[in-house]
């Protein structure tokens, strides 16, 4: 599902973001990518969500080569890939209901459509009483539950989350990773960058570590 | 319209109700320069076709033409093309034309009954066809009025060619200025609205980064942009409309309370032909000021290299 091959990534000041990177994720897995600050893991994701390109080497996710993307088929290529990001970026004026139903909007889905998919995710992250709420009235951990709910609302067989913990307090972070596994269980390619170590070891899953670009562990 | 554009336009206008009333109100005063401008160029036009329409060539007849004579040369006038009629007007209805106009400051001597102590000339008075145009009417007077002066027994043809060419030079002049002016307003109107687009684009970067990552096409993304530029075009088109023939009522207001009358009978209102282009002009360049800068949204990059992961 996501496949790094022999990958780098170099920036136009010279800084080398990713070294030879080499890893495969298989569809349904649920995989955690460690590492400290300035590791590459944002440019990792940066690679996934087709926002970047690879300077070499390749990046396959879900079947499509990055590189060879047009830019016309990016918006769809994206619409296979949820993103989850630690400051949430959530339409600050839009209810929750409307922050939530917006990749469907954005692919065209009937409104009738868009208002049953909608409920039924907002009830599995626990906020259907609050579908009429801006995302400014609600808590962080809540927020952070409108953004998963917004990248699984269109069943993307990629999600990736970038520190989606990052913000938040221990008890809301394992209520976030709860919903994430929720979604792996139902079949979704789940991808967790985070530097919370403690989070990471308590939970039995497959880890990536980098360090200054370079993978370091793969267990 | 989806419900996603009908909840931008809503927000632009309550969250931005400032930027948007300025921005109506700028596009409405450059729209109504617009509307006068077409106004004005409405009503020269119309009063060069009304006095237009009244022009007639005047054959002035040799005294010694006899009758078979001048029976001929009503038919040789009357048988060019553009002359609708020609009509005799002897010496005596001439001299009775002009008592009637100009009554007791009349000389003494148009007042008797010897023709021979009249001095007016017997004319042809030729009504030319309604429907030439006003751009060929010049032109067909001149060349009819050299055939007519080349026939013999006419002393001399007039036709006012002299207020009709300094109307016409007026009137080309006019029309330049307008298409300058046109031109320039426009430019004026695409800033505005392009400003507008620009300010709302510039509050909505986090969102259309958000669309962007959710999968929208730039096409989608730009779209609401496109229709709020448009309905603001169109909107401050209908409020110029208003402001114009305000200002166009005022004016005629008062010329007729300055006795101007001639002025307020042939000034019109807007013609519907010109009030469909200014309503078309405002909705088109709202559309073109706003396309000019949502054509910077593309899908691969954000806008202005914000980096969505910064």
């Amino acid at each position: 599902m996501i496949e790094f091959h022999h990958t780098y990534k170099a920036y136009p000041n010279g800084y080398k973001a990713l070294r030879d990177v080499t890893f495969k994720i298989a569809k349904g897995e649920f995989v955690y990518l460690t590492g400290p600050s300035g590791a590459g893991k944002t440019t990792m994701f940066k690679l996934i969500s087709a926002y970047d390109r690879p300077t070499s080497g390749n990046v396959r996710i879900a079947g499509r080569e990055i590189s060879m993307l047009q830019p016309k088929e990016l918006p769809f290529f994206r619409r296979h890939v949820g993103v989850i990001y630690q400051d949430f970026r959530l339409l600050k004026n839009r209810t929750v209901f409307e922050n939530v139903a917006l990749p469907l909007v954005v692919r065209g889905d009937s409104l009738l459509s868009i208002e049953k998919r909608v409920m039924t995710v907002l009830d599995q992250v626990s906020l259907f009483a609050k579908k009429d709420c801006l995302p400014l009235e609600m808590s962080g951990g809540e927020q952070q539950r409108v953004a998963i709910a917004r990248a699984l609302v269109h069943q993307p067989e990629v999600l990736i989350a970038d520190e989606p913990t990052g913000n938040l307090d221990p008890t809301l972070s394992e209520d976030i990773i709860s919903l994430l596994e929720s979604a792996n269980a139902r079949g979704t390619t789940v991808f967790v960058a985070t530097h919370d170590h403690d989070l990471v070891k308590r939970k039995q899953a497959r880890r990536i570590d980098i360090l200054q670009g370079e993978l370091k562990s793969d267990s | 319209m989806n419900s996603y554009t009908l909840n931008h336009l809503k927000k632009s206008i309550s969250e931005h109700s400032a930027t948007f009333l300025a921005t109506l109100f700028s596009m409405s005063v450059v729209l109504s320069c617009l509307s006068l401008l077409l106004l004005a160029r409405q009503n020269l036009i119309s009063m060069a076709e009304k006095w237009g329409q009244d022009s007639e060539i005047t054959a002035y007849i040799d005294d010694d033409l006899d009758q078979k004579s001048q029976l001929n040369l009503k038919e040789k006038i009357e048988s060019l093309e553009g002359v609708e009629a020609a009509s005799y007007v002897s010496k005596s209805e001439a001299a009775k034309k002009f008592l009637a106009r100009m009554g007791h400051l009349s000389p003494n001597f148009l007042q008797s009954d010897k023709a021979d102590e009249n001095p007016l000339p017997a004319t042809f008075d030729i009504k030319m066809r309604a429907d030439i145009s006003l751009g060929d009417r010049l032109g067909v007077l001149k060349a009819t009025s050299e055939k007519i002066s080349s026939y013999v027994g006419v002393t001399e043809v007039t036709f006012g060619q002299g207020w009709m060419e300094t109307w016409g030079k007026f009137i080309q002049k006019f029309n330049f200025a307008t298409l300058a002016s046109i031109g320039f307003v426009l430019v004026l109107g695409l800033l505005i609205i392009g400003n507008a687009t620009r300010v709302s684009m510039e509050r909505r970067l986090e969102e259309i980064e958000v669309l962007e990552l959710v999968g929208a096409t730039r096409a989608w993304i730009r779209k609401p942009f496109l229709i709020e530029g448009a309905l603001l075009g169109l909107a401050s088109a209908v409020l110029s409309l208003f402001i114009s023939s305000f200002l166009n009522r005022a004016v005629l207001g008062y010329f007729s309370d300055a006795g101007w009358i001639w002025m307020s009978d042939s000034s019109l209102e807007l013609s519907w032909l010109s009030a469909l282009v200014i309503l078309l002009t405002g909705l088109f360049f709202g559309l073109l000021g706003s396309y000019f800068c949502v054509r910077k949204i593309n899908s691969q990059e954000s806008v202005k290299g914000n980096d969505i992961y910064a």
